[in-house]
């Protein structure tokens, strides 16, 4: 099945940019961004939000109240 | 059938500082409208110390300041050229010309990595926003 990925880029007033990344599993989002990053410029600050961590339990947000 | 579940992860998000290098995305961020900014190649500015610096590249604002942009032959990097680079209006359009090369710069290095954009807005903030995807 193909998989969204996605990139939301904030290109700041001043020109600096904010990147997060959707779609992606554990690593392959840092691999990603590396060669973007190095591109354009320096990074000053880079996070993992809590999904990263969460790979292996992607299933348990699937099933949440569908009954109608 | 159930729905088809379809994977969201947010993993990683990261900040960086823009380096503004060479002049090849420069020319196409300065014709941008928004900028409302005049690119004049081959030309001189004058710098805080009231001397002559020969430019790239031209910005007059509505202020009717005059900021000019070199790439520096040493380090490639890009440097802007006013007489008084603090100035409210002088670093206004400096940061609306950052901004413009910045999106142009990180729309072309995305699309060579086969993502298409799929929406842009300017945020209340004064941010552009761009969602680009592509499917593996």
């Amino acid at each position: 099945m193909a998989i969204k990925q996605e990139l939301i880029i904030e290109v700041l007033a001043d020109g600096k940019l904010k990147i997060k990344t959707e779609g992606f599993k554990g690593a392959d989002c840092e691999d990603e961004l590396k060669p973007i990053e190095e591109a354009m410029g320096q990074v000053e600050k880079r996070e993992r939000t809590s999904d990263y961590f969460q790979q292996s339990n992607q299933q348990k947000n699937r099933n949440r109240g569908s009954a109608k | 059938m159930s729905n088809a579940v379809s994977i969201n992860v947010t993993c990683m998000m990261a900040s960086m500082k823009l380096m503004m290098e060479g002049l090849t995305e420069l020319g196409e961020a300065l014709s941008i409208e928004d900028v409302r900014h005049k690119a004049n190649a081959e030309a001189s500015v004058e710098n805080c110390a009231g001397e002559k610096v020969k430019v790239d590249y031209v910005l007059k604002n509505k202020t009717g300041d005059r900021i000019g942009l070199r790439a520096n032959p040493k380090t490639n990097a890009v440097e802007f050229v006013a007489k008084d680079l603090e100035k409210a209006s002088v670093k206004e359009s400096v940061s609306a010309a950052l901004q413009a090369y910045s999106r142009i710069k990180i729309l072309n290095e995305v699309k060579s990595k086969g993502y298409g954009k799929v929406k842009e807005e300017k945020l209340p903030n004064g941010s552009i926003r761009l969602v680009v995807e592509k499917w593996r």
